[in-house]
């Protein structure tokens, strides 16, 4: 049978000033009309530089296709020049792709309805009229509510989600046969993820459309495509049915992200095996196996071959890895990296005193004015943090979750008096310090501290790697001499795995996941009791994500620090808190630890955001039933009367709708706010 | 030779120091124009021995002379060694444009950290200060102030430097907004910095690169400027040379003996050119993302 498109031996490279970095080298991949075909791998794996590649979108120079064929509907793709008719007439009309980021991908001085018909009118030749009807029927379908009146929107008018529901329809517009996915959905919330992948599920199985998911994210895999392309340094390692590939893995690499990752359904005590090592270098790359270095099953023989070809698994049809080895899950691997064994100890909060909290918070509310007209008039508040309170217990991991939006970074900045309470209490090892000026407030700094989400914008790039871990130590003065400083950061170095060397390095010479090292170094550096986690591994590639959780657990253990760990993963907040909250709209809806509040959700909230997690394994996927929470949060300002959840709520009733619910406290312990339990 | 380079081992400063001037001299471009800095530099300083003739002494029946042997750019109006002139000009025209850039930018630099940096009154206060003295023209503003300073070459450098200000003080001001609520003055806060140390520490550092183009580019303006202003009567009292009164000395002959107005004026193009490409590569080398790509 033919394909709808064919990739054959496609090399891509850039030419840089050190040599030539191969980011495609020798890929060949096919879709068939209909199919919904995921790429996985880290950054720089070059999943989407193939993507770009088989529509010639890379930049040229420094980029070059260098050899290869791209079989599309009788026509190879490559014979032509990326700027020609053809090729034009293709991209944007036969082929649409939609981008990860929703905001840079819209041109914000232009409505939608102009960037919708604009595609339209050029490819299907449709005069202006008939382009705004096709551009009203596709905002319908992507589930933009009112499309008429909305076409006269501009991007900024729309929220993220909805922006990439409008990417979408773009990229529909001229009901193409392949639509690219490029990590669509990584820059959206779990329950917008869910709705937006549904969405393209449903549109790519009504037209027969072949969709390409390049994704990190191996449970999106799981839940949402048939076959699976695993890409390591530009090159395919594994291929085949997502059921093979989860069932049996049979490349290292593959093996070593589904150790990785956690997932909602996993033993509490599950230890989380990291890739250790990075990438090889591809600038000038060697013909050897590329995940040589990282690998824990490589033998010497490994070493003397040249770069394994795909060839295909003993016993299983369509299933081909690119490995020297015949490797399993069960085989025992070569080099063992030391990841220390986990047990869980659940903790006895029945037994703990009143000193043994470290903070708490009672009633916080944060309000943000928001003024309008000529004389700054006040005319109401952002209820950012709408009073919640809580505890957090000498040595525990306090998860909370939520939807961006749901005030959670705001009650972390407010306990660390970023900004200022409206009202409330905060108090920190017995002391209240709500109100602590900013002198008084330095002396408790020392024992509370954070670890950003972005691991480069939290780290001054004018500043060098020992300087900046010293930096706490200098202010704080916390009575070292300079060499005593200076040993200090060298054992901090090695305590969270950085060679003491690189302390002279600038940060930007360091990769994502040292950098994040770096600043837990910092973090560390006084010995404080308490550190916030404000989304501290979600910029991370999933290999590293496990290192950077195993550190923080390590840590933990060894120093005894108190965590307040916010993620938006809830299979990452799982695994590491003793106890969640859940976070809406500024209140705090649900609370438990995480046995009770994974395993029997009560708020009908927290349960739709369970449901909209997939999880990494297609089995447990396809059976489970799932009710995706349709909606996004509103916004601050236009509060609903009664209880926030009620406009999405799929039970809300009258009194929901107008009575709010408070924090009822059951018998276990477990906490909710809803009316109906 | 070469392996006892290799050899070598560097210090971490030795290093830094190394990166840093690679990263410098990089590129052909920024070696030549060091390299005129460096000689105008040393032209200025030891004058009275490079310069030929005394750039004062009035020569009339040699005035209005083209290129030559024995003057090398020929003579003025009133018979003056063009080459002298120029050797002498270089003293005042340099010291103006690098005294008042340095005023300019170190004290427009400082406004806009504390406008951009505490807000509120203060922001207020100081930027609509700087927004006056922008709607009002240059010459005009300087003018002002050169009179109620008076004459005379330190104040003509004071005047310039008070007139070009507020382009650093806005510019400065518009970066500290934004660096302010990076991450990394936010862990700064965390780390216990105070307010001072992590304005000074923090975000001072990362405010610089634009301002240092700017600089470059001002520095031309200044020595225009100071011609303008000597035009006027307001700079430098004339016999005193300055490649500025120079261009507009010549500007009368423009048409017989283009020369003299030209020659002063490609000083002043290579000057500015030179300590454009100074300032690009400066910035470049003290940007870490940089340091060590090229």
């Amino acid at each position: 049978m033919e394909h709808l498109i064919e990739v054959k031996n496609l090399h891509t490279e850039f030419k840089q000033s050190k040599g030539i970095l191969k980011a495609v080298n020798g890929v060949s991949y096919y879709l068939d009309p209909g199919e919904i075909v995921a790429f996985v791998g880290e950054s720089g794996s070059g999943k989407s530089v193939t993507q770009y590649s088989g529509v010639q979108l890379i930049a040229s120079p420094p980029g070059k296709i260098t050899e290869g064929e791209i079989w599309f509907e009788g026509q190879n793709l490559l014979s032509y020049g990326s700027n020609s008719e053809e090729l034009r007439k293709i991209r944007g009309g036969k082929i649409g792709i939609v981008f990860q980021e929703p905001m840079t991908s819209l041109n914000p001085v232009m409505t939608i309805g102009n960037q919708l018909t604009e595609s339209v009118m050029l490819h299907l030749h449709m005069t202006k009229a008939q382009a705004r009807e096709r551009a009203t029927e596709l905002l319908k379908k992507v589930g933009i509510p009112d499309p008429e009146s909305r076409l006269n929107a501009y991007p900024h008018q729309f929220s993220g989600g909805m922006r990439q529901r409008i990417v979408i329809a773009m990229a529909l517009s001229c009901n193409p046969k392949l639509l690219i996915a490029d990590e669509a959905t990584t820059a959206l919330d779990v329950t917008t993820q869910a709705q937006i992948l549904d969405l393209m599920q449903d549109i790519v199985r009504e037209s027969n459309t072949a969709m390409v998911l390049v994704t990190h994210n191996l449970s999106i895999v799981a839940r949402y495509a048939q076959r699976v392309y695993v890409m390591y340094a530009g090159e395919i390692v594994e291929h085949g049915t997502t059921e093979e590939i989860f069932k049996n893995p049979h490349h290292p690499y593959t093996i070593g992200l589904m150790n990785a990752v956690p997932g909602l359904n996993d033993q509490k005590d599950r230890k989380l095996i990291p890739i250790t090592g990075f990438v090889t270098n591809l600038v000038n790359r060697k013909d050897e196996c590329a995940f040589m270095n990282r690998c824990p099953y490589a033998t010497k023989e490994c070493a003397s071959c040249t770069t394994p070809q795909l060839k295909a698994v003993p016993g299983e049809e369509d299933h081909f890895a690119a490995c020297h080895r015949t490797v399993t899950k069960e085989t025992k691997v070569e080099k063992v990296f030391d990841v220390a064994d986990r047990t869980y100890v659940a903790k006895d909060y029945g037994k703990m005193a009143e000193t043994d909290k470290i903070l708490k918070v009672e009633d916080l509310k944060v309000y943000f004015p928001v003024y309008k007209g000529l004389m700054r008039k006040k005319i109401a508040d952002v209820k950012a943090v709408d009073g919640i309170t809580f505890d957090i217990y000498k040595g525990e991991t306090f998860g909370l979750v939520g939807e961006s939006g749901c005030g959670k970074s705001t009650v972390a900045r407010t306990i660390l008096r970023l900004n200022n309470s409206t009202g409330g209490k905060i108090t920190f090892n017995g002391t209240d310090i709500t109100h602590l000026d900013d002198v008084k407030m330095r002396e408790h700094r020392r024992n509370m501290s954070m670890i950003f989400q972005d691991p480069y914008g939290s780290l001054d790039p004018r500043q060098r790697a020992g300087d900046i871990v010293k930096e706490p130590m200098k202010n704080f003065k916390i009575g070292l001499s300079e060499e005593e400083m200076d040993k200090r950061v060298d054992e901090l170095f090695a305590l969270v795995g950085l060679d003491p060397a690189y302390r002279e390095r600038v940060p930007h010479e360091f990769s994502g996941g040292q950098r994040q090292r770096l600043v837990i170094a910092r973090a560390i550096s006084t010995n404080p009791s308490f550190i916030v986690c404000d989304e501290a591994i979600s910029a991370l590639d999933v290999s590293i994500q496990a290192q950077v959780i195993n550190l923080l657990e390590e840590l933990q253990q060894k120093l005894g620090l108190t965590y307040l760990f916010i993620a938006h993963d809830l299979s990452v907040v799982r695994h590491i808190s003793d106890r969640v909250a859940v976070m809406y709209l500024g209140q705090m809806v649900e609370f438990a630890d995480w046995d009770s509040l994974y395993s029997n959700p009560l708020h009908p909230y927290t349960k739709s955001l369970l449901e909209a997690v997939p999880v990494p394994d297609p089995f447990t996927e396809k059976t489970r039933e799932r009710q995706i929470v349709q909606g996004e949060v509103p916004s601050p300002m236009q509060r609903p009367a009664g209880c926030a959840f009620s406009t999405r709520c799929p039970h809300a009733t009258d009194r929901c709708r107008t009575q709010m619910p408070v924090l009822k406290e059951r018998t276990d312990g477990h906490k909710v706010a809803c009316h109906m339990i | 030779m070469k392996k006892e380079k290799e050899a070598k081992v560097l210090t971490p400063a030795q290093e830094r120091r190394k990166q840093f001037l690679d990263t410098f001299f990089a590129t052909i471009p920024v070696r030549i124009g060091f390299g005129i800095i460096a000689v105008m530099i040393v032209c200025a300083v030891f004058a009275p021995l490079v310069a030929p003739y005394d750039p004062y002494t009035q020569d009339l029946t040699n005035m209005l002379q083209g290129m030559s042997g024995a003057h090398f750019f020929g003579t003025d109006a009133l018979g003056r060694d063009l080459l002298s002139r120029i050797i002498y000009g270089a003293r005042a025209s340099l010291s103006v444009g690098l005294v008042s850039t340095l005023i300019a930018g170190s004290v427009g630099i400082a406004l806009g950290l504390m406008a951009g940096y505490l807000g509120k009154w203060i922001d207020a206060v100081i930027m609509r200060v700087m927004d006056a003295m922008m709607s009002i023209p240059v010459v005009i503003l300087a003018l002002f102030i050169g009179s109620i300073l008076g004459k005379g070459l330190g104040n003509i450098m004071l005047c310039i430097g008070i007139v070009m200000m507020p382009g650093y003080a806005r510019m400065t001001r518009g970066q500290v907004l934004s660096v302010k609520q990076l991450d990394y003055v936010t862990a700064g806060k965390i780390s216990g910095a105070t307010r001072m140390k992590n304005a000074v520490k923090h975000i001072l550092p990362n405010c610089i690169a634009p301002n240092l183009v700017l600089a470059t580019m001002n520095l031309g303006t200044a020595i225009l400027t100071e011609a303008g202003l000597s035009y006027l009567g307001m700079g430098i009292n004339p016999p005193t040379a300055s490649w500025g009164a120079m261009v507009s000395d010549g500007y009368r002959y423009l048409q017989e003996y283009p020369h003299i107005a030209i020659i002063p004026g490609i000083f002043i193009i290579l000057t500015v050119w030179a300590f454009n490409v100074c300032g690009d590569a400066l910035r470049d080398a003290t940007d870490p993302r940089l340091r060590g790509t090229r």
